[in-house]
């Protein structure tokens, strides 16, 4: 199994392939479909429902049909352009402060995409012979989860970053489930698990007993 | 409770500060608070509160307590 990681045109969010032969679990797609042509797309999966991380499950869907799965309270939001934020996606991105901004990029304002399977609280499958675990991981937004590959590899998101605390301030963000219920799972993750989160690029969880999520290295 | 009394509570609740403060040196720039995140959670409550539909541009330029009013006026909110 290999990963690769691909940036968007979208606040330079990451884009995820999990690779196994010539089959492929995307992350988070973007518009540009590409990087899937070489594989079977078994499954798009959705770490939150913000338009960056969102913006090319249509696409992705139209060219290879994978069946989009991620949680219920993401499902949601991302057929509502005021929840997915794509209608304000515009006046935050020049706004912001997060991402370099390189001219100006195509926003669908009004874009809208659908899951096909939804899970509440936590769901697990096997993929060619690897255990992937999705747990919700509210905070960020209501619907953001997080993806744990055979105990090594933890797809965050914007739940978790090297650089950075976790933004809770977003509409839909929520502090106390973050401190009740995704904080605690974060920090039960397994010692030395690689992490891909959904801005940037991979690290490491090293050392819990030094940090409030780990020291982390390259 | 009045249009203006909806409106002061927003602010207030969105950057935390007390009602007293807005008025014409409430802008961009001059509150610490008041990035682009806040700014989205700002123009949600507007639109939520007041049933409105701000356009992109009125959103990038939502930058001040005083021209708020102004925008929600365009919008047929009265104040």
């Amino acid at each position: 199994m290999k990963i690769l990681r691909f940036e968007s045109d979208l606040m330079v969010s990451n884009m995820y392939l999990i690779v196994h032969k010539k089959s492929a679990i995307v992350i988070d797609p973007f518009r540009n479909t590409a990087p899937g042509m070489d594989y079977e797309i078994d499954k798009i999966i959705l770490t939150h429902e913000h338009y960056d991380h969102i913006s090319g499950v249509n696409q992705w869907k139209q060219k290879y049909g994978a069946c989009v799965l991620c949680s219920e309270a993401c499902a949601c939001n991302i057929g509502n352009p005021r929840k997915n934020m794509s209608r304000y996606f515009e006046a935050f991105y020049k706004l912001q402060s997060y991402a370099a901004q390189e001219g100006d990029v195509d926003i669908d304002h009004d874009y809208r995409c659908q899951a096909d399977i939804t899970f509440r609280d936590r769901t697990k499958f096997t993929w060619n012979g690897n255990h992937i675990e999705l747990f919700e991981l509210p905070g960020h937004s209501e619907g953001s989860i997080g993806v744990l590959v055979n105990d090594q590899y933890f797809f965050s998101g914007d739940s978790l970053f090297k650089q950075g605390k976790t933004e809770l301030g977003f509409p839909g963000g929520d502090i106390k489930s973050w401190k009740t219920v995704s904080e605690k799972r974060i920090q039960s993750l397994p010692w030395g698990v690689k992490v891909y989160p959904g801005h940037y690029g991979p690290f490491v969880l090293a050392d819990k007993e030094n940090d409030k999520y780990g020291v982390f290295y390259e | 409770m009045s249009n203006k009394e909806l409106y002061d509570n927003i602010f207030a609740k969105v950057f935390s500060v007390d009602k007293e403060l807005l008025g014409e040196e409430f802008v961009f720039g001059s509150v610490p608070n008041w990035d682009s995140v806040a700014h989205l959670n700002l123009i949600t409550e507007l639109e939520d509160t007041f049933g409105v539909m701000l356009e992109t541009e009125d959103i990038l330029h939502y930058g001040s307590y005083l021209n708020g009013i102004e925008i929600l006026r365009k919008s047929g909110v009265e104040f």
